[in-house]
């Protein structure tokens, strides 16, 4: 029995009463911002017409803004690198979810999260395979949380970049860079962009871009494990088959490789298990898996 | 009806000595609790069409009212304020009436927040581990060992504090 922590709480919380003052105050809130809501409907009903022009307009210009603008990133509000919400650059992509995401600025400490983790792993390219490709495996190299924009990746990589577009909902997101232990040069840019749920603040996915150097690793076992191409504006996209055997498990959301020039991509994801009632539901989990890995392909798609 | 969201009064009278509390063990703090209080009303009305009426809405409050406390816990460290800094008068107890409880429910408030939490779930409101993991979106088993964590950092804490036994405790 543990009556003490018992008695402690109730001695502590027993007591206390809501204030008849902050009823009041929290009923007339909440009914002075309902009428707010009913406010601005009447606004927007009497200049109708003028809002529908503006609709107009404003899809007019997301129509016409890739083809003017095909490379263009547009910076958030604190500068880091998180994609813009606009079209993709292609016009023959899967445009499902574009416009729908959402960027917070919270901490990821916050996200509520599961015990079960990296049941699909994340960071395994970067944290293990790549590991085992590099050209000069005696130098290490570190990942420092850094935070980068456009501009920076651009510097580094000479090429331009173009914004994700991630599937509908909330995301937060964290960067870090791997910087070269013998030179102290940035050699990969990362960006993980954290898909939660914003009322619970509960995990949901993990989206992790890569932009890396292809110069630092071994071109050949790069060009194993490359499997997205890229062909008279096709893009193809096979399964992910690691030529070492190492641990990690891959069962149903890929790892995407992109090569071009000098310059790699990769994205990744995390998923977790789905449980119900405390335990892994292996059908759902399945499902998860399946539709996290339909949403990488499409989040390859709209950055190459 | 306990489930009549149109009925603000209702609600904020039939939950709101629970919200409050939540708010309270949490901040520590009067007015952050007030304010936080009012945030948690207005999440209920907007989020309203979200409740599925799996569970009870009382536990789908307390997963509201918990988070809602850690979102004021998040902006207070952001605006470099302690804990201690924010103690109110209305939070100091009556030095007479001071004793062992009053210096343990102290303590507890000061837990690390993911003991806060399964402390008050389960010796407060008396849920089960099953229900408890179903608030925190934990799984029973990592609710148990959280529990075990909790009490064991707390016995710590009160040997430190030179608490000789732990009749309070076990």
């Amino acid at each position: 029995m543990n009556t003490s922590i018992e008695k402690a709480l109730h001695k502590g919380l027993d007591g206390v009463e809501v204030p008849p003052r902050l009823e009041v105050q929290t009923i007339e809130k909440i009914r002075e911002k309902s009428k707010i809501t009913f406010f601005n409907f009447r606004l927007n009903r009497k200049y109708v017409s003028i809002a529908a022009c503006v609709v107009v307009l404003v899809i007019a210009f997301i129509g016409v803004q890739p083809y003017i603008n095909n490379n263009s990133f547009l910076p958030s509000e604190n500068g880091l690198d998180q994609p813009s919400v606009q079209a993709p650059s292609s016009t023959n992509l899967d445009n499902t979810g574009q416009n729908s995401a959402v960027y917070h600025n919270i901490d990821i400490s916050q996200i509520i999260r599961q015990p079960y983790e990296a049941n699909v792993p994340a960071s395994y390219f970067f944290q293990n395979w790549l590991q085992f490709v590099k050209k000069n495996p005696g130098v290490g190299s570190h990942w420092d949380n850094q935070q980068f924009n456009k501009d920076s990746i651009e510097s580094v990589l000479r090429i331009s970049i173009i914004s994700p577009v991630l599937p509908k909902g909330d995301y937060t997101t964290t960067q870090s860079v791997l910087v070269d232990d013998a030179t102290g040069e940035v050699i990969a840019f990362r960006t993980d962009y954290y898909y939660y749920n914003k009322d619970m603040l509960e995990f949901q996915n993990r989206f992790s871009v890569f932009y890396f150097l292809v110069d630092y690793f071994n071109a050949e076992e790069l060009e194993q494990v490359q499997n997205v191409t890229k062909s008279n504006g096709q893009i193809h996209i096979d399964d992910f088959y690691p030529s070492t055997n190492v641990y990690a498990k891959t069962p149903h959301v890929r790892k995407l490789i992109y090569l071009e020039n000098s310059v790699g991509i990769a994205i990744e994801a995390e998923a977790d298990v789905v449980t119900t009632d405390g335990k892994v539901d292996e059908e759902k989990s399945r499902e998860c898996y399946e539709e996290t890995d339909k949403q990488l392909i499409d989040l390859m798609k709209s950055i190459i | 009806m306990a489930n009549n969201f149109d009925d603000i009064e209702y609600l904020v009278k039939t939950y709101g000595k629970e919200v409050l509390r939540i708010c309270r063990y949490y901040l520590r703090n009067s007015q952050d609790a007030e304010d936080a209080f009012q945030e948690v009303f207005i999440k209920l009305i907007r989020k309203r069409s979200t409740f599925c009426g799996k569970s009870e809405l009382k536990t789908w409050l307390t997963r509201i009212a918990i988070n809602t406390c850690k979102d004021f816990l998040k902006s207070r460290s952001l605006r470099n304020s302690t804990d201690e800094s924010l103690l109110d008068c209305n939070d100091c107890v009556d030095v007479s009436k001071y004793n062992e409880y009053d210096e343990l429910y102290q303590i507890i408030t000061t837990l690390p927040l993911d003991y806060k939490d399964v402390i008050l779930l389960k010796y407060y409101y008396g849920y089960t581990s099953k229900e408890i993991a179903r608030i925190l979106k934990l799984t029973e088993p990592a609710v148990n060992s959280r529990l075990h964590r909790a009490k064991n950092y707390l016995k710590k804490i009160l040997t430190e504090k030179g608490w000789s036994d732990y009749e309070y405790l076990d």
